[in-house]
This record gives C-alpha cells, structure tokens and sequence, in this order.
C-alpha cells in the first residue's frame, strides 16, 4: 500500500449540531482518507493548524443502503451512500481550531 | 436615545432620533435570535444552529440591521411620544434613516394644531329682532289657505299668475320632432317651474287657441336646462283648459281642520307661536355663526392635512349613509353626477377645514372661559327633564313606576354623556353670545315656553328619541 502524504489525510471539517457541540469538550471532528491511521491523522492536524493533539478517536461509517424508484412500475435501482471515515480529534484543552469557526 | 424635536407648517412635528450604540446592538442581537428561531443549516436541525453561525450563514451582523431598525424604530417613536407628551392626530411618516453608526431616523408626525384664537372678546354682533309681524302670520296663513284651495274653470279669459293651465304642447328643432308631444300637462303659472319665455307666450293665448312660436335659448340662459340652451326650438302650444283657484274662506271649521283648534284667532295665535319659535332658534343660529365666522377670521390655525382627510372621509362616509337610507347606492350618485370619488373629496374639503376649525375655535373658547359641566350640573338637568319625585302616598302607581323608569334611562351612561355634550354646547354658545352682544342675548323679543312643564316634555320627547335611538 502506497504511503498517504501527508495532505492527504484529513479531506474536510464536520460541522454538525452534534460535532459542535463536541467543540466545547476541545474535541473536533474531520472526516479522512479510509486509509489514514490515528498517527497519521495526529500529525496531520499538528502540522495544518499548529495546535497539540493529546487523543484521536476514528471510526468508519459504514455505507447505506439506497434504493430508489424508477419511471413508475418500470423497477428500481440500487445502491448505497458512500462510506466514510470520520476522526474525533481532542485537542489541549483551550486550543481552537479556525475553519470550525468560519466556515 | 437622543431626541430632537422641530415644529414644521402644517403642524407637523418632527422627531429626530438618535439610538444609542447599546441599545441598537441589542435590538440586532435580538433580530440575530429571532432569525436563528427559523433558520435551517445543513447539519443542524432547524433553529439549533448556534448564533454566530447564523450571522455567518447570512453574511454578517449588518444583515440584520434594518430588521433590528424597524423594531427599535417602533419603540423608540413609542417612547419619545411618551416622554414628549405628543398626541398625534395621524399615522408618522419616515423621513430619512440611518444605519451607521448606530441607528438614527427623522419622522414626521401630525399632532394638534396650536389655535392662535382671535380676540374673540373684542366681537360684537347685534341681536336679531324675533318678533312677529301681523304680515309674516297672514303670509303662512295664506299659503294654508292657497293649500286648500279648489280649482274652477273659467272661460274666455286669458291666464295670468296663479291660474291652472292645462296645455297640450309638441317640441321642433327645424323639422326634427325634439322631444315627445305632450297632452294634458298641468301648471300652475307662476308655481311651477316654467321657461319664463314659454310662460309669457302662454299668458298671451285664450283658452282653446293653439299657438306656434319659436324660442330661442341663451348658451349662459341659468333658467334653461343645460340640453336645449343655444338651441332655437319651434313650440306648438294647445291650451285646453284654465282653471282659476278658489281660496277656502277663513272660518273657525277650516281652522279645526288645519290645526285642530277652536277658532281662527287660536289658529293665528298658534301659527304666530310657530314662527316664533323657529325665527328665535335661527335667529340664535344666525348670531352664534356671525361670531364664530369673525373670530375665525382672526384666528390662525394650522390645520395638519391627516386632520383635514380624516374630516373629509368622515363626512364622506356620513353622506353614503344618507344615501343608503334613501335607497341610493354611492356608485349610482357617482354616475348620475358625473364626478369621481376623488372629485367629491375635493368638494366636501373646503367645508369640513371650515367644520374643523370651527370646532376648535369653540373648544379653545371653552378652555379660556373654564367652560366644563359636572356630573352634578348633569344631576339638575335630570331632575328638571324627569321631573320631581312623585310621592308614592299621592300619585297613582303607575306613575311613579313611570317616572322611576325615565330616571334610570336618563341615568345611563350613554344618556348620561349625551345630556353633558349638550350641556356643554349650550352654556359654551350661551357664553360666547353673551360676550358678544354685551349682554343683550343673541334674539330680541326672543319666544320662551308658555310654561315649564311644555318646555321639560319637550326635552323628555327629545330624549326618549335619543334613548331610543341609543337600542
């Protein structure tokens, strides 16, 4: 398996009700490469924002399933959501991470 | 809040606000929270998306500034009319607002004009003369009797002023037929309303004889109707018939059957009493209005233009009522005269300025003079309507129950009101005739009740109207 590079980790901020809520705690989410490691994602987010990362949490989120109908009677398609990999990033308490801020 | 005030023509008062910094920011906070309540971003359920994220999602907090601008708006006109003490007489009208740097906005309000009243101490007015003439009784005597008159046919003898013709009468302009031929047409010469110049040619023929002649009609002829002046139309006049009027003779019979009283002097006596009467009350009028019209000569007031629309709808709604109650409707009497909405404004404005200034004069009267009625006042003027208490011992007790059932009427509040308002008007008006003719009274040889009881049934009758219109 080719190494990730670095910007390849982390592919955006989670900006949810939930996740916002999680920002209180200095925990903030992003989702990431499948591939990433917790390590990897630790670095990744010392070295884009400058702050220290005392824990990572990953999880993957697994696809759903989607169905949907076709011209009326004529049959269905199916398929799935895309699955994705999420972090749950804790950080030093009082650090802040900008982009969660403006989005 | 920073509040100027300046006092424009037409009284209008304009109120310069200035918002304080803390007093706008909190207004756009809350116009922040009151947005964020509905707001839907992804992510979030709706309206718990966290504040800033609000104000982000829209752009910035100056968004919300015009929303926050009219809500402060509002409660600082509120505020500064309260604390000015202004009673505005019509809706505020923004001039000009300011978001930055804080909120700052100019209205402009109508209030109650200042009445600059004339000296209206310093007018005089001649009392009116009321008294009957001997002349004025026989004149109305007269047209009872012309009311009863009988028509008699006469023969060979042109018509003159007060004779019955019965006419017969075709219409021609060159050869063209002008209007439906007419038969059997019956005027009273001299009572209907006749062309003068057909009149004339009338007069001129006997009874039986037909006459042709053409008439010709003055484009600025006033008497003439509007569609045959500058017209030269061919009249052909048949009169068929003249009738002369007999006068009923003045017997103590007619009497009776005119007035219901015994003789003909009682009938005399009692028309001089009616014309008395009414030329006293007009002659008030007359007086009373002669005073107000020179005060308002030297009285300036500024009329705000609300005041002067609200006066003029509100006539205008009082003549479609008129209207509707003698079955028109107000889209007819448009039509039929031919004038717009607007154009009826227009018309009905000079007068209601007049109404409303007139008003005031009397208000502003009534304030320097410490005009104002008590409810004790409104006490005697039950008492002297309803009359004494009647002792239960003495009279029947159908009338007691009577005379207790009036004095719970007049003692609602309704009549109770009505009675003050007219209390008021009459000491007012009294007071302002009496400056004016130095003590004289506005009617010479004015009528006065025959005796108090005739005058309180009088008033009683007025007020059971009243009452009755009241449910």
């Amino acid at each position: 398996m080719a190494e990730l590079r670095l910007e390849e980790v982390l592919r955006r901020p989670m900006i949810t009700e939930k996740n916002t809520l999680l920002s209180e705690q200095d925990k903030f989410t992003f989702e990431v490469h499948p591939n990433a490691t917790k390590i990897m994602i630790k670095a990744a987010v010392e070295d884009a924002f400058g702050v220290n990362v005392t824990d990572v949490h990953t999880l993957n989120v697994k696809p759903k399933a989607k169905t949907r109908m076709i011209r009326r009677g004529a049959g269905r398609i199916h398929g799935s959501s895309r699955s994705v990999k999420k972090a749950i990033v804790t950080l030093k308490p009082g650090q802040r991470i900008d982009i969660f801020e403006q989005i | 809040m920073k509040l100027t005030t300046e006092r424009k023509p037409g009284s209008i008062l304009e109120l310069s606000i200035t918002a304080d910094d803390a007093e706008f920011q909190e207004a756009v906070d809350s116009a922040i929270s009151r947005q964020a309540r509905n707001v839907q971003i992804p992510g979030f359920r709706k309206g718990k998306a966290p504040r800033h994220m609000v104000e982000r999602f829209y752009g910035g907090r100056e968004v919300f500034a015009q929303d926050a601008a009219e809500k402060l708006m509002d409660k600082l006109y509120q505020q500064a009319i309260k604390d000015e003490d202004i009673s505005p007489v019509g809706d505020p009208e923004l001039t000009s607002m300011e978001l930055e740097p804080t909120l700052a906005f100019v209205v402009a309000v109508p209030v109650y004009p200042e009445v600059e009243l004339g000296d209206y101490t310093a007018v005089r007015v001649d009392p009116v003369d009321a008294a009957v003439t001997d002349d004025d009784v026989e004149e109305v005597l007269g047209r009872l009797q012309r009311q009863r008159g009988t028509w008699k046919d006469v023969e060979d003898r042109k018509p003159t002023a007060g004779d019955q013709v019965t006419i017969d009468y075709t219409v021609h302009e060159g050869d063209e037929e002008f209007q439906e031929p007419v038969e059997g047409a019956v005027w009273v010469l001299g009572e209907t309303n006749l062309l003068e110049q057909l009149r004339e040619r009338i007069e001129d023929l006997t009874p039986g004889e037909t006459g042709e002649f053409e008439l010709f009609f003055e484009e600025d002829d006033e008497s003439a109707d509007p569609n045959i002046r500058g017209k030269q139309l061919k009249y052909s006049v048949t009169l068929q018939g003249v009738k002369e009027r007999e006068l009923p003779e003045l017997t103590d019979e007619l009497a009776k059957e005119l007035a219901d009283v015994e003789t003909v002097d009682e009938l005399r006596e009692q028309i001089r009493e009616d014309i008395h009467q009414g030329k006293t009350g007009d002659g008030r009028n007359e007086v009373l209005n002669k005073i107000i019209d020179t005060v308002a000569e030297t009285t300036t007031i500024d009329l705000p233009e609300a005041m002067i629309e609200e006066e003029v709808e509100h006539q205008l709604s009082h003549r479609k009522e008129d209207l509707q109650r003698q079955g028109i409707s107000w889209e007819q009497m448009l039509m039929f005269g031919g004038r717009t909405e607007d154009e009826m404004k227009d018309d009905i404005r000079p007068d209601a300025e007049r109404r409303l200034r007139n008003t005031m004069i009397l208000q502003e009267i009534a304030k320097r003079e410490d005009i104002e009625i008590t409810d004790e006042d409104v006490d005697t003027e039950i008492d002297a309507i309803a009359g004494p208490d009647l002792n239960p011992d003495e009279a029947d007790a159908e009338a007691v129950e009577r005379a207790r059932r009036m004095r719970e009427v007049y003692n609602g509040d309704y009549f109770r009101n009505v009675l003050k308002n007219d209390l008021f008007e009459r000491k007012l008006t009294n007071r302002i005739i009496e400056i004016a003719t130095e003590g004289k009274g506005a009617v010479l040889n004015a009528w006065a009740p025959a005796d108090e009881e005739a005058a309180a049934e009088e008033s009683a009758e007025a007020a059971a109207e009243v009452a009755d219109d009241a449910e």
